[in-house]
């Protein structure tokens, strides 16, 4: 087999190839071990800090520590929830068969639609009154809250993400022979991917944000911590102004993750 | 060199030559806009033609509904035997046979040059990793590109894009090759480079039905030319007769626009 030296290369030569799969998912592994001891290195920091400040901050810094654990808890359990929820409904909303799609629609429509703290209070107190055997605990009730809402975003981010890649792609799929799923699986989701992951971080960080809602039904994460004690002490505004730095700090630092996240994503995008 | 991989392919010109494409009073319309009406057309083995016509004249959908990727909605199509209805087993049986490039390339940009190459026979064909990298590589030899095997399409030339397109297509093995205006998009230093490419192919028997205002292509390897306008084959020649004596006034008018200048 000779080539045909008659066709020439055009192209400037020597620009990086990309790195390896194997490669890819070290660093992807390394990434998410850095953000966690990132987070612990931050609850010893906000532990440390409180404990210097006087009352009534100071006495109670390891209560504002473990209401942060618990929402930073509740928001990785309810992102997990919502990514599934959120791929499936996405999907589902673009399928060409109404069995599929409309229920994914109707979903996606009341969920964006009322309140999240009406969800919240519907998922731990009317649920239970509906179906006795879904009485969940408070964390439980938050994730399931939290994370159907999260999903019915994601979805919609999802179903930008698929309608985001060109038409030719699956096109020249199908020419190929591949079947409409894996068209979809090999072709069109890995890019629709690339699109997602901007929105879908956003919604990360707004659901850390949203998790405070949960207080309502009296789970002890960092929102709570600061109602009680400010009830006890009565003073808004250390207590407070505590409570939102506490937030600050972790939207930080997981903001400081999440744009690495997007900056690689997009550099891969360009390059694709 | 594609005897290599289609070992009978190069006699089959020679032999009487067998319908490979068959169009029977074919009908297709986009909301109001009839694209085509009542287009028949049989496409032989081992032939090659080359279909012209202005633009919105129905040639890049006729060729489109030889694969479904247009789904035609009166009249009969059959491809190598199969005709084409709502069967999915039928259309993805037809795809399996019939390669296309198109006039975007629409390389997957996600995965590097052999990948996109593999894709489909690995999974469709399901051959093994090392089969249809062995052939992945010929083909890119072939089409003189097999030093891009790891690069991402982005990093690739227009020209050399479209040259991984007519591999990854090939790459299935097919027995018809469709091309949508695969040089259009093209700069003009890029465009001889597929045409060469195209051109070997031809000679070496493929069927290939192709989308094309490049006349000197059409001159050298064509078999006959289809004339489409306003959805109809309007007229129907070897190259030679088309392009020295068009017989419709619509040809003429067309080819002195397309020459003009």
């Amino acid at each position: 087999m000779s080539a045909l030296p008659a066709v020439a290369s055009t192209s400037p030569q020597g620009s990086p190839t990309r790195e390896t799969p194997a490669l890819r998912t070290a660093k992807i592994v390394g990434m998410v071990a850095l953000a966690a001891a990132s987070f612990l290195l931050l609850f010893q920091v906000i532990t440390f800090v409180l404990a210097k400040m006087p009352s009534p901050i100071g006495p109670h810094a390891s209560e504002f520590t473990e209401g942060a654990q618990t929402t930073l808890l509740l928001t990785l359990a309810s992102a997990a929830v919502g990514m599934a929820v959120g791929i499936t409904a996405g999907l589902s909303k673009i399928s060409s068969m109404a069995v599929v799609r409309l229920p994914a629609t109707f979903y996606v429509w009341v969920v964006r639609g009322t309140p999240l703290l009406v969800q919240v209070l519907f998922v731990y107190l009317a649920l239970p009154a509906l179906f006795p055997f879904l009485k969940l605990s408070d964390f439980y009730s938050g994730v399931v809250a939290l994370g159907l809402n999260v999903g019915a975003y994601n979805a919609e981010v999802f179903r930008g993400g698929v309608l985001g890649v060109p038409r030719g792609q699956a096109e020249a799929a199908r020419s190929l022979g591949l079947s409409g799923f894996r068209t979809l699986w090999h072709v069109v989701l890995p890019q629709a991917f690339k699109l997602a992951v901007p929105p879908l971080v956003n919604n990360l960080v707004a659901l850390l944000k949203d998790s405070s809602l949960v207080s309502v039904i009296g789970l002890l994460e960092l929102t709570t911590v600061g109602n009680r004690l400010q009830s006890q002490t009565f003073l808004p505004v250390p207590i407070l102004a505590t409570t939102a730095c506490v937030y600050l700090a972790m939207t930080t630092v997981l903001t400081m993750f999440t744009n690495h996240l997007e900056s690689r994503t997009s550099a891969g995008a360009k390059r694709a | 060199m594609l005897s290599v991989l289609e070992p009978d392919r190069e006699h089959s010109k020679a032999l009487q030559p067998e319908s490979i494409i068959v169009l029977e009073n074919v009908h297709k319309s986009f909301g109001g806009f009839k694209a085509l009406n009542g287009v028949s057309a049989t496409i032989h083995q081992g032939e090659v033609v080359v279909v012209i016509g202005p633009s919105g004249s129905g040639k890049s959908t006729f060729i489109r509904t030889i694969n479904r990727l247009e789904h035609h909605e009166a009249g009969r199509i059959v491809v190598d035997g199969i005709e084409l209805t709502n069967d999915t087993r039928h259309i993805d049986a037809v795809r399996r046979e019939v390669g296309m490039v198109f006039q975007s390339f629409n390389l997957f940009p996600h995965l590097n040059v052999l990948q996109n190459i593999t894709l489909a026979p690995m999974r469709v064909r399901r051959w093994s990793r090392d089969k249809a990298e062995g052939i992945a590589i010929k083909l890119l030899e072939r089409v003189g590109i097999p030093e891009q095997a790891q690069k991402f399409p982005p990093q690739l030339s227009g020209g050399q894009q479209q040259r991984v397109a007519i591999a990854r297509a090939l790459a299935m093995q097919p027995k018809v090759m469709l091309f949508d205006e695969p040089t259009s998009a093209l700069d003009p230093e890029m465009i001889k480079e597929v045409l060469d490419v195209m051109k070997e192919l031809a000679r070496e028997g493929m069927t290939m039905v192709v989308v094309t205002h490049e006349m000197g292509f059409a001159r050298e390897v064509a078999d006959r030319v289809l004339f489409f306008d306003h959805g109809e084959i309007v007229e129907e020649a070897t190259p030679e007769e088309f392009y020295s004596n068009p017989k419709s006034d619509r040809a003429k008018l067309f080819l002195s626009q397309i020459l003009g200048h």
